[in-house]
């Protein structure tokens, strides 16, 4: 047999997984070449014995509650489908609520809630000059950048991860 | 005939698709019918790559648990049974990994990319042209003791009937790995049955 037999697209010629144009150059080869016809015929005896010997294994017998573990285990899992749809109900039953809230208890207290809102916006402004207080003792304008670009850094690294996490 | 059975009945005629479809809408019948039609077939063969009966069911749970929870990711470009496969490959083969204890996971790969066998082979019998039932049952010991690289090939493609392009989306290999491993895999199968003493086949 030479070097340029191709030997292994005989295997692939039994398996029936080369192009016609490529059986037929090979069919062609096979008429001349007596080791490769040779070697067609030991691949083709050899394939159907395993073929044979592989289709008489008996069939893996699984336990009868098999299927029914599957799907109650995969369906109880947190991830994938079922917690998509949970999350969807969980978001709209709280916009349900909120709205629930502004529109029938809302009209009488909303009076109180911005005057709290006013309260609120007052406290954080306090809370920003004290903090730009502190940041002018420290020692300033390079000290408080390197604050806020870590601050934000950390907030964007751990959403990307709490994302990538759920759809991991 | 109930209510209940022409629903099995109608539920058996959907495709693959069709199901992955009813399973992503919430209807659980869906997925259960894709576990009930691929069960068998997953779990024979992660048992023939893992070789051990618990473990393969454990695995099996594991492979249709994952599907359940990427339905939404299946691309309708493959066919869902090559998915599935591939699922089921690699949760085997980490399966291996993870519980290494058998001297295969030792084998490396020769520079010309082949592999050998990792075993020794019991000394060859003197006795000539056995009987095809003694074949069958040697040929099976031949496919557990082949390196897992060849062995993998030979069960998706013998045992479970994938074809070339569907082995190579499986496994993550080139085509013309795909094809030259399973040429090189017979090979080492036929020489060490003739060197067992099973000539003529």
């Amino acid at each position: 047999m030479s070097d340029v037999c191709p030997r292994d697209d005989i295997a692939a010629y039994v398996d029936g997984e080369l192009s016609a144009k490529l059986s037929a150059e090979l069919e062609l080869h096979f008429a001349e070449c007596e080791t490769c016809g040779r070697a067609l015929r030991q691949q083709r005896q050899f394939l159907s014995a395993l073929s044979a010997s592989l289709a008489s294994e008996e069939a893996i017998e699984l336990p009868e509650d098999f299927t029914k573990k599957i799907v109650v285990t995969a369906e109880s899992s947190v991830t994938g489908l079922r917690g998509k749809r949970e999350l969807l109900t969980a978001v709209l039953i709280f916009v349900a609520l909120l709205l629930f809230s502004v529109f029938v208890i809302g009209g009488e207290y909303l009076g109180t809630m911005a005057a709290l809102g006013g309260v609120a916006q007052k406290l954080m402004a306090a809370a920003a000059v004290v903090l730009k207080g502190l940041a002018n003792t420290v020692s300033g304008g390079p000290v408080l950048l390197l604050f806020g670009v870590g601050a934000v850094g950390v907030i964007f690294c751990s959403s990307v991860w709490v994302i990538r996490r759920r759809n991991a | 005939m109930t209510a209940i059975a022409i629903g099995r009945q109608e539920i058996r005629a959907y495709t693959d698709v069709e199901l992955i479809a009813n399973a992503i809408k919430g209807r659980e019948d869906g997925f259960e019918e894709l576990v009930r039609r691929y069960q068998k077939q997953i779990t024979g063969y992660v048992y023939r790559i893992v070789g051990d009966y618990d473990s393969s069911l454990d695995v099996t749970q594991e492979v249709f648990i994952k599907v359940y929870n990427s339905l939404h990711r299946y691309s309708s470009d493959y066919k869902f049974s090559t998915w599935l496969y591939r699922i089921a490959h690699n949760a085997a083969i980490d399966h291996l990994r993870r519980n290494s204890i058998n001297p295969q996971s030792l084998e490396t790969e020769n520079e010309d990319g082949t592999y050998q066998l990792q075993i020794e082979s019991p000394a060859p019998s003197p006795e000539k042209d056995r009987e095809v039932s003694e074949w069958r049952t040697e040929i099976g010991q031949v496919i557990k003791r082949l390196p897992d690289a060849y062995k993998q090939l030979i069960l998706l493609r013998h045992a479970n009937d994938l074809s070339y392009d569907e082995i190579a989306e499986v496994t993550g290999l080139p085509l013309g790995t795909v094809k030259n491993r399973l040429f090189r895999a017979r090979e080492m199968m036929r020489q060490i049955m003739l060197e067992r003493g099973f000539g003529g086949i």
